[in-house]
């Protein structure tokens, strides 16, 4: 670590600690649930969270111990036209800034607990891959801290016509689906928040958050159609592809230890083109080469269905459970040119590369077009619920070509596979509809209604999937069509006290693979929660392994996780 | 023969339009303001007498037996303050002069005829439909055109301890059947035949700040409600559909409760029981209600001897949770003060508490002639529980833009 980074993690670590000691003075000066002055707001949380893995009933071990502050100031500095109450700015009538700032600390890194975390595709004792203690104090101390601001904007609303820009570091979240990400992809996936934390972790808390312009402009109503608004964002080149993390650093996230170990120039292999996997492709982080651009027109019609229709443009994030490739085989040599006249002279000059400490291969990341609609109607009268569906062909998702192999030789000098594989592009269209209804059950809730959500999800790629390599496990199939069901269920009892989710996940195409999890929050206080919530993994009847890129059952096996959580909020 | 016929027959209508007039003014000034002549006054209630548990004997013809045995059992007392008179506004009082002639019930049950004001001012327990006629009178009060709240929502254990706590901001603005006014044209909302529109945002606490539901009521009862919600967790906007029988957080106030009723005037059968003096908690002078006694959940600002419309309300559903309500509307402001909720088997279950006050007390709103509300609670006593709504700050009828209300500003306010 160069002193310069050390610096940057001081700075982090003091600015963490100084806001958690702000946060726990506060609530003594002021009795208020949050802290306002005029237009000027500050709110947040301090969470301490356990994470236990029991991949058997009877053998728990603590995987993490994060403890959050979150801290959210919101500030209207334009009102009427006056900026800080001072200024007049006629041709803005109202701007307001939100700035969310969240400091963790993993103290895992510190005490760093055993044992051993095991990983896909879960072989068993003699394969598991690694515990937190095999960090070296350097790489856990790297991890344990995380200072940033998260989001950081301001809204400005124009006094003379209908328009609303939001500028700054942001999320953008279309379509209709719940967890399912179709059109919900402007922002990418941090996983080493939690790779299968979906029920448990909230989506603000895993999007990669960006620095953006997006505009909203109102029509109001045109003809029939009402609420009638076109929306866009520029991510002007700052975007960054899906994160992740291995184990053992980071038990949580990724179920795989990390691949690129071994090199033998000393510590981890590297990609082709500087690129890195999870990080950055083959492309500068300018305007010219990465910025990514959306687009939706939205409406309501007289029957009162609510629909948009979107087209995105961005670079594939690789986070939308489709079994595309982030990793792009590259040979050093055309096969038939003068270098390599021979199968055997392409594998040697791969060999060259590997013996240099790079791999054949680059992260990569292409752009790719996107075109969906979203809808909803609520029916009153028959099912007495809320129809949603929301659908996206995209054109050109890269998949790993088994014919398109990138071959080393072996000990022997022969030329064989190395496992690294070209890319073809396919189209992908995935397509939900769901329900949501109040629905009494009086037996299990005489006062409250169960919220009741149902999904069906599919997917379909339009070639032929034979000759595609899923990334799961070399035995990973591409299938042209894939399905996942999911259902939902939450109440509240106790008076507001008590307030239980449930939620059941399913794949019927992957051997049933199925994700079940529950969350109980118990709310001591207004401001002081407690949660207890579990999730368990499974493939019912079956004990095998099972390649599912959607991570339920197949992919998170023996990740069946028990959550404690204190949360005092202000 | 033929037009003199007709020349009868318009003479006759103009006759029976001008004797309705001029029978019906006098009417409806008493409707509007029931104190000219004189305030109530009933021996033992004296302005500054003291209702208690020690000392309730003198309300006892005063208040619903329900109440009364509330006092009885120590649960809250009160002062007597003397009545105080609080008109709603000229604009109100004149249309209902003006078109309160013209309106009619359809076969439906929906209004026909009717423009702006109150739909029947004159009442007559002796007709079938006056109870369903004062359930309109109710939908179409005098609420101004826009409401803007500051409050906090509590959900209160006897103890006293607070299970939950919401701060809000919520906004409703009616856009039809509107008096004409001094400025724009309030009805804003004709062509979309909505009624009026509702907007609650929380700003506390931090987890469920910044959500955001908008409420669309239609002018015709018979059609449905449409209802989003902003979740900040989703950061979508998510059409949803509300069960006027269910109650959020588990509160114990149905969807249907708010303000003593906002269901489809439909889905209950409707009986006029009465018109009666009785003490009521109105009039108040601050910009927010006193609680206290039990549970800080009963609303302990002097009460005052009020005429009161007595409508009972029975759900036409079987499942419904209430076997009926009893709604007890100040007759000159046309709000409910105090609904009873009773189970199927009759027993009182729940009391709701709405609270108005004096426009004089309450800064930025001395010159508003609508009801000024103050507060809100429901004491739900199968499980010894209160949900109370404390006001930090109301604004009556302040200009707002039209598309505040708008869907695509909730997307692009969202956050």
């Amino acid at each position: 670590m160069n002193i310069f980074d050390y610096k940057a993690r001081l700075r982090s670590s003091c600015i963490f600690i100084a806001l958690c000691v702000l946060t726990l003075a506060l609530p003594f000066s002021f009795a208020r649930a949050d802290f306002t002055y005029g237009d000027l707001s500050l709110s947040g949380n301090l969470q301490t969270q356990q994470i236990f893995r029991h991949p058997e009933p009877d053998k728990w071990s603590i995987i993490q111990q994060r403890n959050v502050l979150r801290a959210r100031v919101e500030y209207d500095w334009i009102k009427n036209g006056q900026a800080f109450g001072r200024f007049s700015l006629p041709g803005i009538d109202y701007a307001h800034f939100v700035g969310l700032y969240r400091g963790v600390y993993d103290s895992v890194y510190d005490f760093q607990p055993g044992p051993r975390q095991d990983v896909f595709p879960y072989r068993g004792r003699a394969g598991r891959d690694g515990k937190l203690s095999d960090l070296s104090h350097k790489a856990a101390h790297a991890l344990r801290f995380e200072s940033t601001f998260r989001e950081v904007f301001t809204d400005i609303e124009f006094a003379k016509i209908p328009l609303s820009l939001r500028i700054g570091r942001q999320m953008v979240v279309w379509g209709e689906s719940d967890n399912l990400r179709m059109l919900d992809r402007t922002n990418a996936l941090d996983t080493t928040w939690h790779g299968g934390g979906v029920g448990q972790e909230t989506w603000d808390d895993l999007r990669i958050p960006y620095w953006m312009i997006r505009a909203t402009y109102r029509f109001g109503r045109i003809g029939d159609l009402s609420d009638v608004y076109t929306e866009s964002y520029w991510v002007p080149g700052l975007w960054v592809p899906l994160k992740f993390g291995f184990s053992p650093g980071r038990p949580w996230s990724s179920p795989s230890a990390n691949p690129f170990v071994g090199s033998p120039t000393g510590g981890n292999f590297k990609l082709l083109n500087r690129t890195v996997l999870g990080r950055r492709g083959n492309y500068s982080k300018s305007i010219d080469e990465n910025s990514q651009v959306g687009f939706r027109l939205g409406a309501t019609m007289p029957q009162g269905v609510t629909v948009t229709l979107n087209y995105l443009y961005q670079r594939t994030a690789h986070d939308d459970g489709v079994n595309t490739s982030a990793l792009r085989g590259l040979n050093q040599c055309r096969l038939g040119t003068a270098e390599c006249e021979t199968l055997a002279d392409v594998a040697r000059s791969n060999n060259a590369l590997l013996g240099r400490g790079i791999l054949p291969a680059e992260a990569y990341y292409p752009y790719t077009h996107a075109v969906g609609i979203s809808a909803s109607y609520a029916d009153d009268d028959y099912t007495e619920g809320v129809w949603r569906m929301e659908t996206i062909y995209e054109f050109g998702k890269p998949f790993a070509d088994k014919r398109k192999p990138i071959m080393i030789l072996d000990e022997a000098e022969r030329p064989i596979e190395s496992g690294f594989l070209g890319i073809k592009k396919s189209d992908v269209w995935q397509a939900f509809i769901g329900f949501d209804r109040p629905t009494w059950i009086r037996t299990l809730n005489r006062r409250s209604t169960f919220f009741l959500t149902s999904q069906v999800f599919w997917q379909y790629i339009p070639t032929s999937t034979s000759r595609f390599q899923g990334q799961i496990s070399a035995t990973d199939k591409v299938r042209n069509w894939e399905a996942v069901g999911t259902i939902a269920a939450s109440t509240t009892y106790m008076r507001g006290k008590l307030l239980p989710v449930a939620f059941f996940v399913i794949d019927p195409i992957n051997r049933y693979s199925s994700q079940f999890g529950w969350v109980v929050d118990y709310y001591i206080t207004p401001r002081l929660i407690f949660r207890l919530a579990q999730n368990y993994f499974f493939v019912p009847g079956f004990g095998g392994r099972v390649d599912e890129s959607w991570g339920l059952g197949g992919l998170y096996r023996k990740r069946d996780e028990t959550v404690v959580r204190m949360t005092y909020q202000f | 023969m033929r037009k003199l016929l007709w020349v009868l027959s318009v003479c006759g209508l103009l006759w029976s339009s001008s004797a309705w007039a001029e029978m019906s003014a006098t009417a409806i000034q008493a409707m509007f303001h029931p104190y000219a002549n004189g305030k109530p006054s009933v021996e033992g209630l004296a302005p500054g007498t003291r209702i208690g548990q020690d000392s309730w004997q003198a309300a006892q013809d005063y208040l619903p037996v329900e109440i009364l045995d509330r006092i009885k059992a120590g649960e809250f007392a009160f002062e007597v303050r003397e009545t105080t008179d609080l008109p709603v506004s000229d604009a109100y009082i004149t249309a209902t002069q003006n078109h309160a002639e013209h309106v009619q019930l359809g076969a439906d049950g929906e209004l026909g005829g009717y423009v702006a004001g109150m739909p029947f001012p004159i009442l007559d327990p002796a007709d079938e439909q006056a109870g369903l006629k004062a359930a309109w009178n109710y939908r179409h009060r005098d609420f101004g055109n826009i409401m803007q709240v500051w409050n906090t929502f509590r959900l209160i254990e006897e103890s006293g301890s607070i299970n939950r706590e919401i701060e809000n901001y919520y906004v409703v603005a009616f856009g039809m059947h509107r008096p004409p006014t001094d400025g724009p044209d309030p009805n804003i909302w004709q062509e979309e035949g909505l009624l009026y529109k509702e907007y609650y945002h929380i700003t506390a606490p931090f987890d469920l700040k910044n959500t955001i539901s908008l409420k669309h009521r239609h002018i015709r009862d018979q059609a449905k409600d449409d209802d989003w919600v902003y979740s900040p967790a989703g950061r979508k906007i998510r059409k949803i559909i509300v069960k006027h029988e269910d109650a959020a957080l588990d509160s114990g106030m149905l969807n249907d409760d708010y303000f003593g009723f906002s269901g489809y005037i439909r889905s209950y059968t409707w009986k006029l029981v009465g018109i009666q003096t009785l003490l009521a908690p109105v009039g108040v002078q601050a910009v927010k209600t006193t609680f206290g006694g039990r549970g800080g959940w009963y609303p302990v600002d002097p009460w005052e001897l009020r005429e009161m419309v007595v409508l009972e309300g029975v759900p036409k559903a079987d499942d419904h949770p209430y076997g009926k309500r009893v709604l007890y509307i100040d007759r000159q402001m046309f709000v409910p003060v105090y609904t009873l909720m009773y189970d199927r088997a009759g027993a009182h279950i729940k009391t709701l508490f709405e609270l108005y006050g004096n426009p004089k007390f309450n800064p930025g709103n001395e010159q508003v002639r609508v009801p000024v509300w103050t507060g809100e609670t429901m004491i739900d006593y199968q499980n010894a529980f209160g949900s109370v709504t404390e006001l930090t700050k109301i604004i009556y009828n302040e200009p707002m833009p039209a598309d505040f209300f708008n869907l695509n500003k909730i997307v692009a306010r969202g956050r």
